[in-house]
């Protein structure tokens, strides 16, 4: 049925991967490396831009008792403060900048997924891993730096029998290295799984003529729900990123 | 109408010197809504999170094998001992990928107590 479909409309049957397509909009060659600027690269771009403009904006005309924009401002950054708090604890608030960023990033980044012909930046893995190897690799740095080579003892369970170290040691390390892979898989798989069942739901509205509304309210509840998952996921990576950094500034055995 | 002009901020600073119980009591319904916020924030991530949860046990699981395969693969390409450390680490891979679930299972049982 699928090919059927496809076939029989051509260019115009259900294709519910172009809009992940990377397109290049400025060909740069940079020796034997494409650094083409891609609709990716822009999307980011507008990602970035439009969080300044809205945290410079909402922190302008500071009041006390707050406009929209600056309560919305003051309330992303005492939920992320909150976060950062209870999951790493006082001494991690010095991590509070970065944590702030990357949810902010995250976030913006899949809300503005959301607006049709848009772009959703993490919906690739390459980005998300990027950010994740970025998270991990900074965060073993970090335990090695505060702890010395104490930090290996993260690998060892408290109150583990000698015998069992060499084969439990390799199992701990193996699940550390996991971290930055099921890390960005989970929001790079929310996104796109999102987006492609929106595009696949979206389509039946049109083929199913005037039945289509049936999709078309169901699209509705969906949009709706995309848009939490979209909240979600971006809320995830944040705590995640959190507990991670606590793992490495305290230590805490399993 | 006198709640709209307390919301004024020439209006709200003058009731607040006048009358200091005011803002002792500001205070309280604003710490009483503060806690419920954080009560209604954790049933709302277990219940969306049916499908999320069983897609994170899911990559947990394939990841550590993936890490651990890699990681066989990688150490018998360089000592050229293969497979002998790719079977090990497939072995040893599949065990963190247990242990990621019981970790994944672990964190996620106070709120099903709850319920």
């Amino acid at each position: 049925m699928a090919s059927e479909g496809a076939d029989g409309h051509g260019s115009k049957g259900i294709d519910p991967m172009h809009q992940f397509e990377v397109k290049s909009l400025v060909d740069i060659q940079l020796g034997p490396v494409d650094a083409s600027f891609t609709n990716a690269s822009l999307w980011m771009v507008i990602v970035v831009v439009t969080i300044c403009a809205f945290m410079l904006l909402s922190t302008s005309r500071r009041a006390l008792i707050p406009s929209r924009l600056q309560s919305l401002a003051e309330m992303s950054y005492e939920f992320i403060a909150n976060m950062v708090r209870d999951n790493v604890g006082k001494d991690g608030m010095g991590y509070f900048p970065f944590i702030f960023s990357l949810f902010m990033f995250v976030l913006f980044a899949n809300m503005l997924g959301m607006i049709p012909w848009s772009f959703t930046v993490t919906s690739h893995i390459i980005v998300t891993f990027a950010m994740a190897l970025f998270i991990f690799i900074g965060v073993t740095l970090l335990g090695f730096i505060k702890h010395g080579l104490g930090f290996i003892g993260f690998f060892v369970p408290s109150g583990l029998p000698v015998a069992l170290v060499p084969v439990l040691f390799p199992i701990e390390v193996i699940s550390y290295l996991t971290r930055p892979i099921s890390l960005s898989v989970r929001l790079f798989a929310n996104m796109l799984a999102g987006h492609t069942m929106l595009k696949v739901f979206a389509s039946f509205v049109g083929l199913m003529g005037i039945w289509g509304v049936a999709p078309l309210v169901f699209m509705v509840g969906l949009t709706g729900l995309e848009f939490l998952v979209a909240f979600l996921q971006a809320y995830v990576f944040a705590i995640l990123t959190c507990i991670y950094l606590n793992d490495a500034l305290h230590m805490h055995s399993h | 109408m006198t709640g709209m002009k307390r919301i004024h901020p020439s209006a709200g600073i003058e009731t607040t010197f006048n009358d200091p119980s005011d803002l002792e009591d500001l205070r309280r319904r604003l710490d009483k809504k503060r806690t419920q916020s954080e009560d209604g924030e954790s049933p709302k991530r277990g219940g969306a999170g049916s499908l999320g949860l069983g897609l994170r046990i899911a990559t947990d699981l394939i990841a550590a094998l993936v890490v651990g395969v890699a990681l066989g693969w990688g150490i018998d390409w360089v000592f050229g001992t293969s497979p002998v450390f790719f079977i090990i680490f497939f072995f040893l891979g599949m065990a963190a990928g247990v242990l990621n679930v019981y970790r994944t299972g672990q964190a996620i049982q106070p709120p099903s107590d709850d319920n």
